[in-house]
């Protein structure tokens, strides 16, 4: 395996609480990578730390390292937009713009223009072309699954779409900036079966072009798309490994209990 | 039973408190269209008065009251909305910060009269602005500052958080979610604040007494520097100052249609929450 | 490294900081303005410290600044009738004001309260002067001949009339900032109540009321406060007598109403002028003191719901 994120020695707290104590873990690249535990147990704050969405929390303090393709992410000439436009996120509860749904999709790659690939250092962003524009929406939607639901409404709010298409729009927004890691905090915790099994299949197929990691509290889609799991308990990160032995034969007391179902 | 009579009395109790008041501006405005409606007509809107208000109109109170909205927004809407964006969505923990809130909390208490008082004595003597349209529009601005300001921050502060969490997570700065989604989606709640911020402007009397306004004045005024009539200081001065039964219909008329103005804008705002409220249902 | 800053990351991260610069500029436009009322007031006020016998200011009975021989300027008279223009319309409008609040809030049908609550508004939104001349050339002369000849009012305009038509400013404020507070109660604590057996007026009363109070504190010194400092509907229909008396029916001058009248005629730079200043001081300090305790009140609130 190749590694893509190593984290060493992460402490996060919140003004005077800690949410996670000296957490460390390589997570490698092309694979899914689930972090379970009991609610409270840090796995979002874990997440959130990956694309520095902790800096937006006040009074949250972050000590470690994230070390992103061997860069350390919170070192002081890091760009957090650039770290946020290369790690992408999809949040607990669907979030779309109160826009159209090609808004939704075409936003950020108009701000952020074609000057999306690294090599092109300090060169002038240029601007998509509308046909470019509209080629890389359906390209997104059509590589989130969504696209033969939605294209012939793509004027319409994206607010008339049903939970899970919200969803699956959200995740076409965030491939739209052409990330390499995405970040999914409990996707599926707002939606039913049904749009959680089309999201589970929708993540299954992107680890080929994506780092996955992926927050849930349920543990059977933790077994279900997973290569890698982490079982985080008190803010603490008690085991990693490959999904199955996890789940099959758990090293740590904590995480059996947890996962046969003994604990909270 | 009797803990049900009881109930049922307090209810009835409060059922007339509420009905009190919209009685009173029954009444009220009732009155005033009933006297006023008939004073109303083509010639009064477009001329000005002659012979001590008897005749002819009250075009230049209409156009001064309207000359110093116009100023009132130019200076009070930016200022007002440019720092509730930096309270909601810059403050954090600053000491800068905390002074502020205090300071628009308390600029919203402050008696209209005090402001005539700070317009009086800094811009119309100590900037030597004179008695004019520009100090009495800026002591309004001053006025209607803190009410932009909280209204435009209690519009910015109810877009949901998720949507900027959204617009971070695709790599864009804060100035962009800010511009892009924050005040878009915002803009109704703000314009519903300034609408009203703008129709009390029209209103207030106090802070123009103290700096420029005048009852008679035979041209507009030519500039920002020059005296002006407005509606509310003609009423309190027809009202006060000359014979009732002279000028009663300069009175009425007057009352009214400030009054219509005042009331349309409160509509106005009224009806663009409301359509707001069902466009971004979060 | 591709999360290194870039050129044109650069320059954004330029203009970004830009912005916080400029907004934070333009924020202190706001304590600019706080502090110019402060400033401003103290500055015109200062001369009538030393020409002006401080102890009369604030102990004399007798109000007469244009008095040729011998000008006076004791505050009390204008001080006892902003009290009681003020207690009088906040005994009006606090019961009037709760009570609708409570009906709109918990009562009323949405029907009406979708009628209702924008005629608040619009109430809120009538200018003073029309409700001082509402005042001035109706409610007066009702109030006039209301008992005649069984009961007259001292004075044809009087505090009555004023606090009557500041108490109808008052309302509005008061439903608004209190509906806000009830508004904000957990409906669950409500249910609860409800699901105890407890009948609607009960769970207002004892659940409802007492977990909103401090908005509703809050409400009532922000509304005696506008009171307070409100000048048109008093100049309009109080009668301008700078006498000292406690009685509602007659004339009497506030302090706002001074100010608005005698600051047209007097001249610049004379203590006049400057004892006006102060008497705009003495308001402002006044009404601080109410935002104040209201601010108080609101920032207990925060902190027990949080």
């Amino acid at each position: 395996m190749s590694e893509n994120i190593k984290v060493t020695g992460l402490n996060v707290w919140f003004d005077k609480n800690q949410a996670l104590k000296d957490v460390s873990i390589t997570i490698p690249k092309n694979e899914i990578t689930a972090v379970i535990g009991p609610s409270g147990c840090g796995k979002s704050t874990f997440i959130r730390c990956i694309n520095r969405m902790n800096d937006l929390v006040p009074k949250c303090k972050v000590t470690g390292r994230i070390e992103v393709d061997g860069k350390d992410i919170y070192d002081a000439d890091v760009d957090v937009v650039e770290v946020r436009k290369r790690i992408g996120m999809v949040f607990q509860k669907p979030n779309p713009f109160p826009k159209s749904i090609f808004e939704n999709i075409a936003y950020a790659p108009r701000i952020h223009g074609k000057d999306l690939d690294p090599s092109l250092q300090g060169t002038k962003v240029t601007k998509y072309t509308k046909k470019e524009l509209a080629e890389l929406v359906e390209r997104s939607l059509r590589r989130a699954a969504l696209w033969d639901e939605v294209k012939d409404r793509m004027e319409k709010s994206a607010y008339d779409l049903s939970g899970g298409q919200q969803q699956r729009l959200c995740i076409a927004r965030t491939m739209a900036v052409d990330p390499e890691i995405i970040l999914f905090d409990e996707p599926c915790s707002a939606l039913d079966p049904i749009a959680t099994a089309k999201i589970e299949d929708l993540l299954v197929d992107l680890k080929k072009d994506y780092t996955v990691v992926i927050v849930t509290h349920n543990m059977q889609q933790a077994a279900r798309v997973a290569d890698r799991t982490a079982f985080f308990y008190l803010g603490e990160l008690i085991e990693f490994g490959e999904t199955e032995r996890i789940f099959e034969k758990p090293e740590q007391k904590l995480t059996e209990q947890y996962i046969t179902g003994r604990m909270g | 039973m009797r803990r049900r009579t009881k109930e049922r009395l307090f209810f009835m109790l409060f059922r007339g408190c509420a009905w009190a008041v919209g009685l009173a501006l029954l009444i009220i405005v009732g009155y005033i269209v009933v006297l006023g409606i008939g004073v109303i007509s083509w010639e009064f809107l477009t001329e000005f008065p002659r012979r001590g208000f008897t005749e002819g109109g009250i075009f230049p109170a209409i156009v001064g009251t309207l000359y110093l909205m116009a100023l009132v927004m130019v200076i009070a809407v930016p200022i007002g909305v440019l720092t509730a964006v930096y309270i909601s969505e810059y403050q954090g923990k600053s000491r800068f910060a905390g002074a502020l809130r205090v300071a628009v909390n308390n600029l919203a208490g402050v008696p209209s009269i005090v402001y005539g008082l700070l317009g009086l004595g800094m811009l119309v003597f100590y900037l030597n602005w004179g008695f004019s349209l520009l100090a009495s529009a800026m002591t309004l601005a001053f006025l209607v500052l803190p009410l932009v300001i909280t209204a435009s921050r209690e519009a910015i502060q109810a877009v949901p958080s998720s949507l900027r969490e959204a617009s971070l997570a695709l790599g864009t700065t804060k100035w962009q979610t800010i511009r892009h989604h924050v005040l878009p989606y915002s803009t109704p709640g703000i314009l519903t604040g300034i609408i009203l911020s703008l129709s009390r402007a029209a209103g207030e009397t106090a802070p123009i007494l103290l700096t420029g306004v005048v009852l008679t004045k035979t041209i507009l005024p030519q500039d920002v520097w020059d005296t002006f009539m407005a509606m509310p200081f003609q009423l309190y001065a027809l009202a006060t100052r000359t014979v009732f039964e002279k000028t009663a219909d300069f009175q009425y008329g007057t009352a009214l249609v400030l009054l219509i103005m005042v009331v349309l804008m409160n509509l106005a705002a009224i009806v663009i929450r409301n359509r707001y409220r069902e466009k971004y249902k979060w | 490294m591709a999360y290194k800053q870039r050129v044109t990351a650069r320059r954004r991260k330029l203009y970004d900081q830009s912005v916080f610069v400029i907004l934070t500029i333009v924020s202190t436009f706001a304590i600019l303005v706080l502090g110019a009322v402060g400033g401003f007031l103290l500055l015109n006020a200062y001369p009538a410290f030393s020409q002006v016998d401080q102890w009369q200011f604030f102990t004399g009975t007798v109000w007469d600044p244009t008095n040729p021989i011998e000008p006076l300027y004791g505050m009390l008279p204008l001080l006892v009738a902003t009290l009681v223009v003020s207690a009088i319309s906040a005994l009006i409008a606090i019961p009037i004001g709760l009570g609708a609040t409570i009906y709109l809030s918990e009562i009323a049908h949405p029907r009406i309260r979708k009628i209702m609550k924008p005629a608040v508004e619009v109430l809120a939104g009538i200018p003073s002067v029309v409700l001082g001349f509402f005042a001035l050339t109706v409610f007066a002369k009702f109030v006039w001949d209301l008992f005649y000849p069984a009961w007259r009012p001292d004075d044809y305009l009087n505090m009555f009339n004023g606090a009557v038509f500041l108490a109808i400013m008052m309302v509005p404020i008061m439903v608004s900032l209190s509906e806000d507070a009830m508004n904000s109660v957990p409906r669950s604590l409500k249910e609860a109540s409800l699901a105890l057996g407890m009948t609607r007026w009960e769970t207002t009363w004892k659940v409802v009321i007492p977990a909103a109070r401090p908005g509703i504190v809050a409400a009532i010194m922000l509304s005696i406060g506008r009171a307070v400092g409100e000048t048109m509907v008093v100049v309009m229909a109080t009668g301008s007598a700078p006498q000292l008396t406690w009685n509602p029916f007659s004339s009497g001058q506030p302090i706002t109403s001074t100010i608005a009248i005698e600051m047209g005629e007097v001249a610049a730079n004379t203590p006049h002028y400057y004892v006006l200043f102060e008497l705009g001081l003495v308001l402002f300090v006044i009404t601080f003191a109410l935002n104040y305790v209201a601010d108080w009140a609101m920032r207990k609130y925060s902190e027990r719901y949080q």
